[in-house]
């Protein structure tokens, strides 16, 4: 018994060991390659290039740069495929009332106050992942993911009978929602509109200025950049995100009572 | 009065969490952040404050700085050896049980802390709790009684002690 276990601890060690002389000589193969592609390059080198603002988006983020300006129509388009996702979710069970008093024990008490403790921490934390999208990793999305997962926290520890009771309905969500996303187009537009009135050209989703579009986004706020549009885009993609998600799981969620109407309207229909 | 104290310490919680979250000192970070804790603030406060605070409260805060130093430095290293010397012994000497602890704070949250307090210390994990009659329900790796009050008397009293003087 005893030299089974001297000999496990000393193979175990060395593992260890020759596992990391093996990496230490690049016996496994680079980990990451030395060279980056010059596509790659281009991007890193641009994102935050004030000496020429015509191929910078002035954010300190690449990834977010690329997301919601070098490629912003599609990550709009990205947006509307999650809203048509969340519409069809909603009209599968159309005529749905939300209903209190059905069911509201959840789970235990423990859970509830320390849910309760965590809530304006995980919101809180969504706010500055949304704010600082074009400073550090992550972003609208993320920060808006962080928010919907309050949600249904809330929900599944407190019952969904709370957070209605709470202020919580598939009518304020889905407001939020449109207002996110009317936010995003208004935000994509604002160039093109300014320019309207002053009678120069622009782009839709123009951030900073292109060559033969001399307007740009304001980029600084007091002492750091807003990588123009981005900051924008990160705020309303998070509002629209939260309550996006929040109202499919809010849908997902229903109780038998609630959708009563709008199940028996389907049979009517047949 | 209690109102507007219980919103600014809400709003003290919400935004010191936001500055240590996101690392950031620039005036851009602290000017958004304040904004959006103050949003953040607004919302939250029915959920989390149950009664409105008072002035005296700010000793409960002592209380749990106090606590908090207490139990990461006494009462972690103290179970934590306990249960080094199971694990590292070639001998199993445990008992293991699931024992009935009796509460008698009167807040969620002082019940919260002392369950949270029994879980995280290792060798005593809450299973269950029964508000109704308040009971803790407690898996205990070396139990040595049965009897509620004397495995209130080793498992939590001292917890409990601190919950009462922090929430009541």
């Amino acid at each position: 018994m005893r030299t089974r276990e001297v000999v496990i601890a000393v193979s175990v060690a060395a593992m260890v060991v020759l596992l990391a002389y093996a990496i230490e000589v690049g016996g496994l193969g680079p980990i990451a390659p030395q060279r980056i592609r010059d596509l790659a390059a281009t991007y890193l080198i641009n994102t935050y290039n004030p000496w020429n603002i015509t191929l910078s988006s002035l954010s300190l983020e690449a990834v977010t740069a690329i997301v919601w300006d070098y490629r912003g129509i599609d990550t709009f388009f990205e947006t509307s495929v999650l809203f048509v996702a969340i519409v069809g979710v909603t009209s599968l069970l159309r005529g749905f009332r939300e209903k209190t008093g059905l069911s509201s024990a959840g789970l235990s008490e423990i859970v509830k106050t320390s849910t309760k403790v965590l809530a304006p921490l995980i919101l809180v934390a969504g706010v500055a992942i949304a704010l600082h999208g074009h400073l550090t990793p992550g972003g609208g999305f993320q920060g808006g993911s962080f928010i919907a997962v309050l949600f249904i926290l809330l929900s599944v520890t407190f019952s969904l009978d709370y957070a209605i009771s709470y202020g919580i309905s598939s009518r304020k969500l889905l407001a939020l929602r449109s207002g996110g996303l009317i936010g995003i187009l208004v935000t994509s537009l604002a160039l093109l509109i300014a320019s309207l009135i002053l009678g120069v050209n622009s782009y839709i989703f123009q951030n900073m200025a292109r060559e033969g579009a001399p307007l740009s986004m304001p980029s600084w706020f007091l002492d750091r950049p807003t990588g123009g549009t981005l900051i924008w885009f990160n705020t309303f993609e998070a509002l629209a995100v939260a309550a996006g998600i929040s109202l499919a799981f809010l849908v997902l969620s229903l109780r038998e009572e609630e959708v009563e109407e709008a199940l028996g309207q389907v049979e009517w229909y047949e | 009065m209690g109102k507007i104290l219980s919103y600014l310490a809400v709003y003290a919680l919400v935004y010191g969490f936001y500055v240590v979250f996101s690392g950031a000192t620039s005036a851009f970070s602290l000017i958004l952040g304040a904004v959006g804790s103050l949003l953040v603030s607004l919302i939250v406060k029915p959920l989390i404050v149950s009664r409105e605070l008072k002035l005296a409260d700010i000793k409960r805060l002592g209380y749990l700085i106090y606590y908090y130093i207490y139990y990461m430095t006494v009462a972690e290293v103290r179970a934590h050896l306990g249960i080094a010397k199971i694990v590292l012994s070639r001998k199993l000497k445990i008992s293991p049980a699931i024992v009935k602890v009796p509460y008698y704070v009167s807040s969620s949250y002082g019940m919260t802390l002392i369950a949270g307090s029994i879980t995280n210390t290792p060798g005593t994990v809450v299973v269950q709790v029964d508000t109704q009659r308040k009971f803790l329900y407690v898996h205990w790796l070396v139990a040595t009684t049965f009897e509620p009050e004397k495995a209130r008397e080793s498992i939590s009293s001292e917890f409990e002690k601190f919950a009462q003087k922090i929430f009541g």
